[in-house]
């Protein structure tokens, strides 16, 4: 017993300084005001993006329901780059640039329990950001979404699956940024993408191609798209789905983020196993 | 006894214009190699780096496709798909001129070029015509490619009346957008990580501002118009038009465009060559030239 609150009290004592270095890092390159207005410009400009697309293309107000589903949607979709991307490039950063992920390796406590203490960082500008979107929303394009109607329950037992499922994912990445120089960025970057268009962040998946709806089936995100906007609104956005009830779609949720913890877990430890054996837990690639 | 420039005796006492010219001559010889070296880094390495190439052709087709999709599901006309094409065409130039130019002198430094630049016989300005030309080829390349599979994945149609006329605004944005790049690859010496925040700022707000995947009419008449500040509003803006036959989606006639970006582009290199010297040589007194981990 007494072994094992030893190994949580070490995991604490590097999940909580690496959670305080990653908000050190993405905050303190200037002072909280300009800071703040960073945090909120990128987003809210992404966001105001498919806002003028939509007014564009639907010549009508955005108080519908595929307004609000279209800008919920694109603004969880925030997590998922903050996260996946965010994870990886850790790796990248603090072994090229800062040259000290040796020093985390060397400590210890799994470099593990420091990503995600990274992870948290992350996290916590990624919620600022989907705050703010989300009130800016409600204050100033009306959009369609009562506090009062959201299901809490359901909408935080699918969010913190989906955060989880996005860890994993993140931390799989991180391994393949191990044993490469930094193409495992671009694996990021294109894996958030790929999600991006076909879990229905911004729209049905019902528009997608046969073959895009059945990849879309097999991605944990497309389920938490789905719960998120079936506990935020009372259903959700995708024709393609309407079949499932909540507790079906929820159950989706948990064995495919299960399965891709475990996925991600193996990949992690396995691509560590490798950089260490090849000498590549410090290289400098310069790239 | 006097001595020229280069320290050369001369017996006349007045300066050897053959030596000058010869000196001259050199020093545009040392640049012209300047910046073909530092090009050819970016041409070679079109088909050199295979991670990069499928990033550069497919990460933009996933961001064509969910616009495309976007637009489809609103009920939106099929012209519009059209412009999320050319959008993507002209975002590549706009992230290269960020990353490729704006950020790249902080990269340098970290990597240890370029106190090599500042040490050579050259002006830092080859280096960074040498950084533009190639950043034009690698990026045309790559987008050539995104395009042409965007336009066929999803049948988009443009319908050209005047080529000469889409070639030449498309090569005056060209000009604007990496005058701007050399201009704030500058201004990126003196900054540390606010290089990476600042060109991570200037994705999205420049998106929206340049109507990069709408009509940038659509953002009113005041935001429009001071979105003109930028160059790529100017060049998607008179692009569109001409790239669809529809005068009525633009917000300024295509001449008034064309000056713009033509005013712009003069600003931007002369800009360019002035921030140079002046932020170089705060950089040197600051000590940042090769200042690193800030």
């Amino acid at each position: 017993m007494g072994r094992y609150v030893r190994s949580a009290r070490d995991a604490w004592r590097a999940f909580a300084p690496a959670t305080w270095l990653g908000w050190q890092i993405d905050s303190n390159w200037t002072d909280l005001f300009t800071f703040s207005i960073y945090t909120l410009i990128k987003p809210m400009a992404g966001a105001l993006i498919v806002v003028v697309m939509y007014l564009v293309g639907t010549r009508t107000s955005t108080r519908t329901d595929f307004f609000a589903q279209m800008y919920t949607g694109n603004a969880f979709y925030t997590y998922l780059g903050a996260i996946i991307y965010g994870m990886s490039w850790v790796i990248h950063e603090d072994r090229e640039h800062y040259e000290m992920i040796k020093y985390v390796y060397i400590g210890t406590v799994h470099l593990y329990w420091y990503l995600l203490g990274r992870a948290v960082a992350k996290f916590l500008v990624a919620t600022l950001s989907v705050v703010i979107l989300l009130a800016a929303g409600k204050l100033f394009l009306g959009l369609q979404l009562t506090p009062a109607t959201v299901d809490w329950a359901y909408f935080l037992g699918a969010f913190l699956l989906g955060i989880a499922a996005a860890t994993g994912l993140g931390l799989a990445l991180a391994g393949a940024m191990m044993i490469t120089a930094r193409q495992a960025e671009m694996a990021s970057e294109v894996v958030s993408g790929a999600f991006y268009l076909v879990c229905g962040f911004l729209f049905p998946i019902d528009v997608l191609p046969r073959w895009g709806q059945a990849i879309a089936r097999w991605i944990p995100f497309t389920y938490w798209n789905e719960a998120i906007k079936r506990g935020l609104f009372g259903h959700g956005s995708n024709k393609a789905l309407a079949a499932m009830s909540n507790g079906d779609v929820m159950t989706w949720l948990l064995v495919s983020t299960a399965v891709c913890a475990v996925l991600s877990f193996l990949a992690f430890f396995g691509a560590e196993s490798l950089a260490k054996r090849r000498g590549l837990l410090d290289q400098l690639t310069s790239y | 006894m006097n001595l020229t420039a280069t320290g050369t005796e001369t017996k006349t006492g007045r300066p050897d214009r053959a030596k000058s010219a010869a000196t001259f001559r050199e020093g545009l010889r040392n640049n012209y190699k300047a910046a073909w070296g530092r090009a050819y880094v970016r041409v070679i390495g079109v088909n050199r780096e295979l991670s990069w190439v499928l990033l550069d052709i497919f990460l933009p087709l996933f961001s064509i496709a969910a616009y495309v999709y976007l637009y489809r599901s609103m009920g939106a006309p099929r012209a519009y798909d059209g412009f999320v094409i050319l959008g993507a065409l002209m975002t590549a130039y706009w992230l290269n001129v960020l990353w490729s130019m704006a950020a790249q002198f902080y990269w340098e430094r970290e990597i240890g070029h370029l106190e090599l630049y500042m040490l050579a016989p050259i002006s830092p300005m080859a280096i960074l015509f040498g950084m533009s030309f190639g950043g034009i080829f690698q990026t045309t390349v790559r987008a050539a490619v995104t395009v042409t599979m965007g336009s066929l994945i999803f049948g988009v149609r443009f319908q050209v009346a005047d080529w000469a006329g889409v070639v030449g605004v498309f090569l005056l944005t060209l000009v604007s957008l990496y005058g701007l790049g050399m201009a704030a690859a500058s201004l990126y010496l003196v900054y540390g990580r606010n290089a990476w925040n600042l060109s991570n700022l200037f994705q999205e707000p420049v998106y929206l501002l340049s109507g990069v995947n709408f009509p940038v009419k659509a953002l009113g008449f005041w935001v429009a118009a001071a979105s003109c500040l930028i160059p790529l509003t100017l060049g998607m803006d008179a692009l569109r038009q001409l790239s669809f036959g529809d005068p009525s989606i633009g917000f300024l006639p295509v001449r008034w465009e064309v000056l713009g970006l033509t005013v712009i582009g003069l600003l931007t290199l002369v800009g360019a060559w002035a921030a140079l010297k002046w932020l170089e040589d705060l950089a040197k007194r600051q000590g940042r030239l090769t200042l690193k981990w800030q």
